[in-house]
């Protein structure tokens, strides 16, 4: 009985850090994309990418997000009169907000 | 020595045109990411552009004149634009980040998104994806994401703390990789939790 509670205890404390390590690699995915990551953190996601399959395809999906986003969003060019309007705006003395 | 702006008249408009003109086009992109319509952001960015030179003085030389900008037209699309907003069933924002922020949604409801299914996604799917989130939401990934400022820029930009800059980030992307989801199921992958 004894064991049986011991092993239960054992195994929700390794699922629990497992979900904690999974959010701990994730924000540090996010730090280290945003250039905001410590080196330690920077240290913590290099070598987990290096050993393990399914955190080196998590680091690539949010690479690959971003690579998406980028290149979908600048590729909006503002409309050809818009700047002559705003320029024109500005020497008229028209910025009576 | 006072580092505000100080010019005559066209020394202030030469200078303005020198310090802002140049992010137009990612003005625009960051206008019509917000309104989704052209029109709205053709109206935000002048409208933004106008604003920026009436307060031109109170800009700080030296200091980041983009996140001065953004942050305009930020204020002015919350102000002004969201009154007339064209998005029904607007999903109140404070429930969204309460539920967000709670220790365990992670788990529950992250799809397992795999980056082929992201590579095999066209603009549209990503772009409609991206448009369908919640604009406070949206704002941080285009803020981050695709125009690359510090947490600490957008701070200011968005009138948050830092700490929260970063807890809005992580619910942002989780939401826009359920959105991704979605489609992904559509093109045929397995994406269960």
């Amino acid at each position: 009985m004894f064991n049986f509670i011991s092993k239960w205890f054992q195994t929700g404390t390794d699922s629990t850090k497992s979900i904690e390590d999974k959010k701990k690699f994730q924000e540090a995915v996010y730090l280290m994309l945003d250039g905001e990551a410590s080196l330690e953190q920077q240290k913590f996601v290099m070598e987990k990418i290096k050993c393990c399959q399914y955190s080196n395809s998590k680091y690539e999906l949010e690479k690959c997000l971003r690579d998406k986003l980028k290149a979908l969003y600048c590729s909006k060019e503002a409309p050809n009169n818009m700047e002559q309007a705003i320029l024109q705006k500005i020497t008229a003395g028209q910025v009576n907000l | 020595m006072d580092k505000n702006v100080s010019h005559t008249d066209s020394g202030k408009n030469t200078q303005f045109v020198k310090d802002f003109m140049p992010l137009l086009k990612s003005l625009y992109n960051f206008a019509y990411r917000l309104t989704l319509d052209e029109d709205d952001a053709n109206d935000l960015v002048q409208d933004t552009y106008m604003k920026a030179f009436r307060f031109y003085d109170t800009f700080e030389q030296g200091t980041n004149s983009k996140a001065w900008l953004f942050r305009i037209l930020k204020n002015s699309f919350i102000n002004e634009y969201r009154r007339k907003a064209k998005q029904p069933g607007k999903v109140d924002y404070q429930t969204v980040e309460a539920y967000y922020n709670s220790d365990d949604v992670d788990e529950l409801i992250t799809p397992d998104l795999r980056v082929e299914s992201v590579q095999d996604m066209i603009g549209d799917e990503i772009s409609r994806a991206l448009n369908s989130i919640d604009a406070d939401f949206r704002l941080a990934i285009i803020l981050c994401d695709i125009e690359g400022f510090t947490y600490e820029e957008m701070a200011k930009i968005l009138d948050i703390p830092i700490g929260t800059v970063r807890s809005r980030l992580h619910r942002a992307r989780q939401m826009l990789k359920e959105k991704l989801a979605n489609y992904a199921q559509g093109l045929g992958y397995n994406v269960g939790n």
